[in-house]
């Protein structure tokens, strides 16, 4: 699976990656429509994974779409309509919800173990070769190879306290 | 119910659809998979009758049923499936998967095949609606974690009460099986002037004054069934409180049967009320008094069974609905013969459950039992009549047999004008569902007119934050809604298109 970059072990945004991520998205959607700043965040949350970058990018669009039609019933004008915050905040709220269902405690337990230490107790573990077959946890490589987790998914523990 | 909450779930769920009709639109031509939860038959259909009322003429649209006994996704887009562009297909059945217990292996064949599918699916270049029950979609992320992974969109419906089919609760007034005079014969003043004597005399916790407390509460139970209360909300409440004080008292005296009476008929208040949570507790502790003090065949266990039931039905707990159904049909059977109209009731109810979860024939053939009892030991006009005639048309309604429906929903709408009068929950629940079949059949002038009339009944009797009442205002809105967006669809496809791929 094409994979960028995007974070070192400092949880920071390496930028050369980022630029490369909001590039995909530039040729996807118009810059009017998806401002540069929420672009960066949208990449930023895909984990550099670009079928989850493309997720959070049509489900943004899909909840503008809905805005669109929204004020056209109430005849409003549509002129400065665009992918803002607020679109991007419910679109990954959405997205997390429906990631996060599927968890057990176990794969919590595992998930935050894999947060902690950039790498799980058990590689070989299956509940940890699923998670990470279905992104929930991510393998990258700079000079080394280590793990982490799925933005939306470190956002989801965070929010259940498990992990500061 | 606070007003906020259901708001909320109306709210929540137009916010739904619109994403669903949107990813849709903006799908056509492209392989989508989308995922659509829903739990209640008739709210899905109305949803799928929508989006395919709002992208007609210009898509295609099929809908297609899963195979029960070889639940393949693929199989059943492609055997429906001609038209393979500027199309959209809706694939249903799967709420009837993995309902028969232990057995039932057809939700694993289900996953199964889902797990496989991708590759076999490109040929359909066409946004996919599968629409699955809440109960499966954790199950489905975790046994077909690829397919799982495909998804395009996944969209949530809560289930919004719905006035479809009438369940009659059963609290014994109908006078088969009690001696007690009915309530209706004594008046509510009466009544309390009684209790005022019953608390001077024997103080405030003797049984005498219990027996007056869940009278009265059964008084005003009756009374809202029917819509004949004159301050609802204070006589709800004075039931309410009623029925607590009278359990108090009969705990602490130790009186099993009125206690598991009074706990089965405040339960019954609480799912008049909506209130489905509140009333569990209070069915099983009913249930659980009846069996230990009278029997597992007495005629109480079978109310409070029944009761039970309904109540799971209510929540979609359908698999918990079933036995006790059966059970309460069985001790009715052996205490009534099979053709009493107490048997006739649950032969109803199992009916309905049965129409839930999409066994259509077996609903038929015990409605159509029941019907008969009714009409032959009772009369064509006997209010519970209405009720069944009610649900008989609805089977008909889903299963496309419309102009079969009509008929029976024109007779029960008579009956219960004639019988119950004009302020009657069931009178209004014939006309709200009547006027989805003239919405289903494009007869949508006459579809504004009922739903509006149900709307007024039951503000009347119910009041305005009552969740049948927000579901049929609902109803209503969502007919204007979706009429006037049929003529405003010209002018939104004008607008230019976000390129999602």
């Amino acid at each position: 699976m094409p994979r960028v970059t995007v974070i070192y072990q400092t949880r920071k945004l390496v930028p050369a990656a980022t630029d490369k991520l909001c590039e995909i998205l530039r040729r996807r959607i118009d810059s009017d429509l998806l401002p540069a700043d929420i672009a960066l965040q949208v990449g930023a949350f895909s984990g550099g994974v670009m079928r989850e970058l493309i997720r959070i990018a049509q489900e943004c669009c899909r909840l503008m779409l809905v805005q669109l039609r929204q004020k056209q019933r109430r005849q409003e004008s549509i002129d400065n309509l665009q992918i803002d915050a607020a679109i991007l905040d419910r679109a990954l709220d959405i997205l997390r919800n429906e990631m996060t269902i599927t968890l057990s405690k176990t794969d919590r337990e595992i998930l935050k173990q894999t947060y902690t230490n950039y790498r799980p107790d058990d590689p070989k573990q299956q509940e940890f070769l699923d998670l990470l077959h279905n992104i929930y946890a991510i393998e990258y490589r700079n000079t080394e190879s280590w793990y982490d987790l799925h933005p939306l998914v470190i956002k989801q523990l965070i929010q259940e306290k498990m992990i500061p | 119910m606070s007003e906020a909450t259901v708001n909320t779930i109306a709210e929540a769920n137009a916010e739904m659809y619109d994403r669903l009709l949107v990813s849709i639109e903006a799908g056509i031509g492209l392989l989508q998979i989308f995922i659509a939860v829903c739990d209640a038959d008739r709210q899905r259909e109305q949803i799928i009758t929508n989006y395919e009322r709002e992208l007609a003429p210009n898509i295609q649209h099929y809908r297609v049923e899963l195979d029960r006994q070889e639940p393949s996704l693929r199989h059943a887009v492609a055997s429906a499936v001609t038209e393979k562009e500027s199309a959209v297909v809706t694939v249903l059945g799967a709420e009837t998967l993995g309902l028969l217990g232990q057995n039932d292996e057809s939700l694993d064949k289900f996953f199964g095949y889902l797990q496989w599918t991708r590759e076999a699916l490109r040929e359909f270049q066409m946004p996919i609606v599968l629409w699955i029950p809440s109960r499966i979609l954790k199950e489905l992320a975790h046994k077909s974690p690829d397919f799982w992974s495909w998804r395009n969109g996944v969209f949530q419906f809560t289930t919004e009460t719905s006035l479809e089919i009438v369940n009659i609760i059963d609290t014994g007034i109908d006078g088969f099986y009690t001696d007690e005079q009915p309530n209706s014969v004594l008046s509510v003043e009466q009544l309390e002037s009684s209790l005022a004597k019953a608390i001077a005399t024997w103080g405030k916790d003797s049984r005498h004054v219990a027996k007056l407390y869940a009278q009265i509460g059964r008084l005003y139970l009756e009374r809202f069934g029917s819509g004949q209360l004159v301050n609802r909300e204070r006589e709800l409440s004075t039931a309410e409180d009623y029925f607590k004080r009278a359990i108090d008292i009969q705990t602490k005296l130790k009186q099993q049967e009125a206690l598991a009476t009074s706990l089965n008929d405040l339960g019954a208040l609480y799912e008049s009320m909506g209130r489905h949570n509140e009333a569990e507790p209070l069915c099983v502790r009913s249930l659980a008094i009846n069996e230990k003090q009278v029997g597992a065949n007495s005629l109480n266990t079978a109310i409070s069974l029944n009761n039970l039931a309904s109540l799971y039905k209510s929540m979609g707990k359908y698999s918990q609905a079933e036995p006790l159904y059966m059970r309460s049909l069985a001790i009715k059977k052996q205490q009534f013969g099979e053709n009493h109209p107490a048997t006739a009731l649950s032969l109803n109810n199992l009916a309905g459950l049965y129409e839930s979860i999409g066994r259509y024939s077996e609903a038929e053939l015990l409605y159509l039992q029941a019907l008969d009892i009714y009409e032959q030991q009772l009369g064509a006009n006997y209010p519970n009549t209405a009720n069944i005639l009610n649900n008989l048309a609805l089977l008909y309604q889903l299963t496309g047999r419309y102009a079969e429906a009509e008929p029976l929903y024109t007779r029960s709408l008579a009956i219960s004008e004639k019988q119950l009068g004009t302020n009657d929950p069931a009178t209004a629940t014939s006309l709200n569902n009547m006027a989805g079949l003239y919405e289903l059949t494009g007869r949508y002038e006459k579809a504004d007119l009922l739903y509006a009339r149900a709307v007024e009944i039951l503000e009347n009797i119910l009041g305005t934050n009552h969740p049948k009442t927000q579901t049929c205002r609902n109803n209503l809105q969502g007919l204007r809604r979706s009429l006037s967006r049929v003529s405003t669809s010209d002018s939104i496809n004008n607008l230019g298109n976000v390129n999602l791929r």
